[in-house]
């Protein structure tokens, strides 16, 4: 895929985590009204181990205020779960996550950060392109961006 | 040499169409009309009483933002993003239209290139002007058209700049050079190629062969002017040898003589005006100046050449490989032959 489709199909959003939260990081940066404002960083959820959830790393959830518009706000009652998982051959980012299988959508979401996200991520949110055969291309086109610019710039 | 233009329907059954991906722009009786919106739009549209999705427009556009090269891969990729989102099989969808066509460099202006393309046999033609100056040629026919157009004015004017760097970049777009687009758009495929056509038919590397071949043989159909040559000496060329040479030139299209004509023509001037004396001697005349034009049998403005060459390159390299290079290949050298000849 060519890099202006994939242009087009990219949203870059920056959240900062609150501080004296443990979890909680806020958007800063990037189009409003695609993500909810808030969102949950860290696995709350109790399950069992299984093969299934190897390489999972980590979760997104989050929630839509009463007053808030979003790009998923109709999918799951206004809120959005999605878990991470670790790309071995991209390692210099966290990982990724797709939102949301369950409702027919397949949005990417590749995550950034130069403090391995204890302060601050990047997510870069690539529409339609949440397929095993878009993975590749949607991170190279991260991976040129990381390395032209400095991180947090968006 | 690519597919441009498509219009494609699909059944789509107990499935559900996703518009998680679309933006609505409008509704009809019986049809909604959504946008999908990458590097341009595309349309789609939801008709809930027959079940049905069309889709229509440039896939190119869509997915480069122009629509100068795209290549099978780029269409696959394409449509299996779009298919993705919609949730519909695009590839069992029936083509109810598409264009298929190339840019290619010409040696001349553009202008005279489309002025010397006059006519196909059997189909009504339109030109397009801008001002004096021809930018466009259609020849039409119920369920075909075959559209000349001026592609390095489109590039130049509808182009952002981006794109334009990227074309110079990838594929040697050259402001200073002259280009035009060939295009066959098929209206009715159902009824030029007796039968529905299918998309994974359409993107079938021999459905892209024939559809080459096709572009070459429509484009070998239409009727040139330019088979005639000026004397090159300044003193023959008289303002009585020009209009000689328009209607020679025009001769094997409207199918007449023009000394007959010419003869017949005089013959209908009184006597009194004219005596046979004064006939026999501009008669005399004409002749000399018909003389100095010169037949060169084929038109100089004729670029089946061109084309040939680069079907022979996408057919041995296989039509993903088909880019409009031409100046790594043998169209470089077809091109300086002209450039050579001073034309």
């Amino acid at each position: 895929m060519n890099n202006r489709f994939i242009e087009s199909c990219h949203f870059p959003l920056l959240y900062e985590r609150k501080p004296e939260t443990k979890s909680s990081f806020y958007q800063k940066a990037g189009i409003r009204g695609i993500l909810p404002a808030r969102i949950s960083w860290g696995i709350n959820s109790i399950c069992k181990d299984s093969n299934k959830l190897k390489g999972k790393i980590n979760e997104i959830n989050a929630q839509y205020k009463k007053a808030e518009e979003g790009l998923y706000k109709m999918l799951n009652r206004g809120k959005i779960h999605t878990s991470i998982w670790g790309l071995p051959e991209f390692p210099e980012f966290y990982g990724y996550g797709i939102l949301d299988e369950r409702f027919n959508v397949y949005d990417l979401l590749i995550l950034y950060s130069g403090n391995n996200c204890s302060s601050s991520i990047e997510i870069h949110l690539f529409r339609g392109m949440g397929k095993p055969e878009f993975l590749e291309d949607a991170f190279n086109y991260c991976r040129n961006i990381i390395n032209k610019k400095p991180p947090q710039g968006l | 040499m690519n597919l441009d233009y498509i219009e494609v329907a699909k059944f789509i059954g107990k499935d559900k169409l996703n518009t998680a991906y679309l933006q609505r722009a409008a509704y009809f009786e019986g049809a909604e009309k959504y946008y999908f919106d990458r590097c341009r739009k595309i349309e789609v549209w939801h008709y809930e009483k027959r079940n049905q999705i069309a889709l229509k427009g440039s896939l190119p556009y869509w997915l480069n933002g122009h629509n100068y090269y795209s290549s099978l891969t780029d269409w696959k990729e394409g449509l299996d993003y779009l298919q993705g989102c919609l949730n519909v099989n695009l590839y069992a969808g029936i083509v109810n239209c598409f264009e298929f066509g190339t840019i290619q460099e010409i040696p001349f202006l553009e202008a005279a290139f489309l002025r010397n393309h006059v006519k196909m046999k059997g189909m009504e033609s339109r030109q397009y002007q801008k001002g004096n100056v021809i930018t466009g040629k259609e020849f039409i026919s119920a369920c075909f058209k075959v559209k000349l157009y001026d592609a390095a004015r489109n590039i130049k004017n509808k182009l952002e700049k981006p794109i334009k760097e990227e074309l110079a970049r990838l594929f040697g777009w050259d402001k200073g050079k002259h280009y035009i687009k060939l295009e066959n758009h098929y209206m009715k495929p159902e009824a030029y190629f007796k039968g529905n056509i299918y998309l994974n038919e359409l993107l079938s590397p021999i459905f892209q062969n024939q559809l080459m071949n096709e572009l070459l043989s429509t484009y070998q159909s239409i009727m040139k002017t330019g088979n005639f040559h000026l004397p090159e000496k300044k003193g023959d060329i008289n303002a009585g040898t020009l209009p000689l040479l328009i209607l020679k030139e025009l001769e094997s299209i409207y199918t007449f003589r023009t000394e007959d004509l010419l003869k017949a023509k005089l013959k209908e001037i009184p006597e009194e005006i004219l005596s046979p004396a004064d006939r026999k001697a501009r008669m005399k005349t004409i002749k000399d100046n018909l003389k100095k034009i010169s037949n060169a049998g084929k038109s100089e403005y004729d670029i089946t050449e061109l084309l040939q060459e680069r079907i022979q390159h996408c057919m041995g390299n296989g039509a993903d490989r088909c880019t409009p290079f031409i100046w790594e290949e043998k169209g470089e050298e077809i091109l300086s032959k002209y450039h050579e000849s001073g034309t």
